[in-house]
């Protein structure tokens, strides 16, 4: 007597987070994550001080021109707008209502240059190397008590728990709605926020079995 | 328990006198930093929820700023303002952590700019509020104090740093951020008592998680950190 065995129903796809790198080896995916970073800060310093729409705009060019010589799919840099269109509707909106065109254009274009330029270094930078950039511009603040190997070790901890806070998150929506308590923010958060204190203790207590508890 | 073992099943017991770390303030200091790095993450995940409808209403809003009260109510004044700085600081460095999966420097151009930075400073004024109500308080006032609590750090901070952000990066007088700011207030009320409850229950259910460290000063030999 064979019991055949209902096939698992498929999990949802959660969120791919840290798998957003382009593929390929363009020259910006070989520029050192330290002088990319750098170059973001100053073109973001530009845009957000000289508020010229023109230079706005040829920034936003330029970007397009840059990310394709750098053989990155301009569909994942683009993809931004999708994800972030309410936030820019609601800008659109408020600066139709109290600004003038020429300001609406000017305050849309500064934020869309700098966010697309963001995006790009992201685009062509894996995380650990941008961790790697966190903790070598926290040593020299090594005399104002920061502690470059905590901090760079909270920030792996962070990435690691990621993914298991968003499966968490994702069933203890489902167990609300199959309560009928989906429009219920408690029990969204609740058993999320439980979870997240035991996983922290769990890793605290691997952390010092492991001896790693004396870092600078 | 972890501790113990590790005392009794090798010979040499490491001396407390010999001015080294004892094993018990090691746990308590990896525990202090596997909260901060896991309540940064727990911001991250709350932001990347897309608005979700709550009450009757049906009203969406968004989860970051829950994140940020709880890590407060939850961890204290500087352990919140560690998870929220960590969090907001890798984000503009660069990890796609931000609501929408964005990330970067490029985000202080963005109208939300103001209120991204106010998160640490909202958590730290949380946490002051709320270590003062756990330690001086009955445990039934708890829920409608640290609301109090998360709401007022929240307008005291969030909103006016908020506002600050919006008015120099869209352009508009202080008066008009602060009218494109009132969208904000019905969800930061529900969200302020979601934040107060849960906080409450996890105390309830880990006392020592807030007051562990105040404790153990008073019951150990003085001229030890």
């Amino acid at each position: 007597m064979a019991i055949r065995r209902r096939a698992p129903r498929p999990l949802p796809r959660r969120d791919e987070v840290f798998g957003r790198t382009a593929p390929g080896d363009g020259f910006l995916h070989r520029t050192p994550a330290g002088l990319k970073l750098l170059g973001l800060a100053t073109l973001t310093l530009i845009v957000l001080l000289a508020r010229q729409p023109l230079l706005s705009l040829a920034v936003i060019g330029g970007l397009l021109v840059l990310c394709a010589a750098a053989r990155v799919p301009a569909g994942m840099l683009l993809s931004l707008l999708r994800r972030i269109w309410i936030l820019l509707a609601a800008v659109l909106a408020a600066q139709l209502i109290f600004n003038d065109p020429l300001t609406a254009a000017e305050v849309l274009s500064r934020i869309l240059a700098c966010l697309l330029a963001a995006q790009l270094m992201i685009l062509t930078t894996p995380p650990m190397a941008l961790l790697e950039v966190f903790r070598a511009l926290l040593r020299p603040m090594r005399p104002l008590g920061a502690r470059p190997g905590r901090a760079a070790l909270a920030a792996l901890v962070m990435l690691r728990s990621i993914p298991y806070l968003a499966d968490l998150s994702a069933l203890a929506g489902r167990q609300a709605r199959a309560r009928g308590l989906e429009r219920d923010l408690r029990a969204r958060t609740v058993p999320l926020l439980l979870g997240a204190v035991a996983y922290a203790q769990d890793t605290g207590r691997a952390l010092a079995a492991r001896g790693i508890d004396d870092l600078d | 328990m972890v501790f113990n073992s590790r005392m009794t099943d090798t010979s040499p017991a490491p001396s407390r006198a010999s001015g080294s770390q004892s094993p018990a303030r090691g746990a308590a200091r990896t525990l202090d930093l596997a909260l901060i790095g896991v309540f940064a993450a727990l911001i991250a995940v709350l932001a990347f929820a897309p608005p979700i409808p709550v009450g009757n209403a049906g009203v969406p809003i968004t989860l970051q700023s829950l994140g940020v009260a709880l890590a407060g109510l939850v961890l204290g004044p500087w352990r919140g303002f560690a998870a929220a700085g960590l969090y907001v600081t890798l984000g503009l460095l660069g990890l796609p952590i931000l609501a929408g999966f964005s990330g970067g420097l490029g985000v202080l151009a963005g109208p939300s700019a103001g209120y991204l930075l106010a998160f640490p400073f909202t958590a730290l004024l949380a946490g002051l509020g709320a270590r003062a109500v756990v330690r001086r308080s009955r445990p039934r006032w708890w829920i409608p104090l640290l609301f109090l609590v998360a709401l007022g750090a929240s307008v005291l901070c969030t909103h006016v740093l908020g506002i600050a952000g919006m008015s120099v990066n869209l352009g508009v007088t202080l008066a008009e951020a602060f009218v494109m700011d009132i969208v904000f207030w019905p969800g930061d009320v529900i969200k302020s008592l979601a934040a107060a409850a849960a906080a409450a229950l996890l105390h309830r259910a880990y006392p020592a998680l807030l007051v562990r460290h105040d404790r153990q000063r008073r019951h150990s030999p003085a001229g030890r950190r």
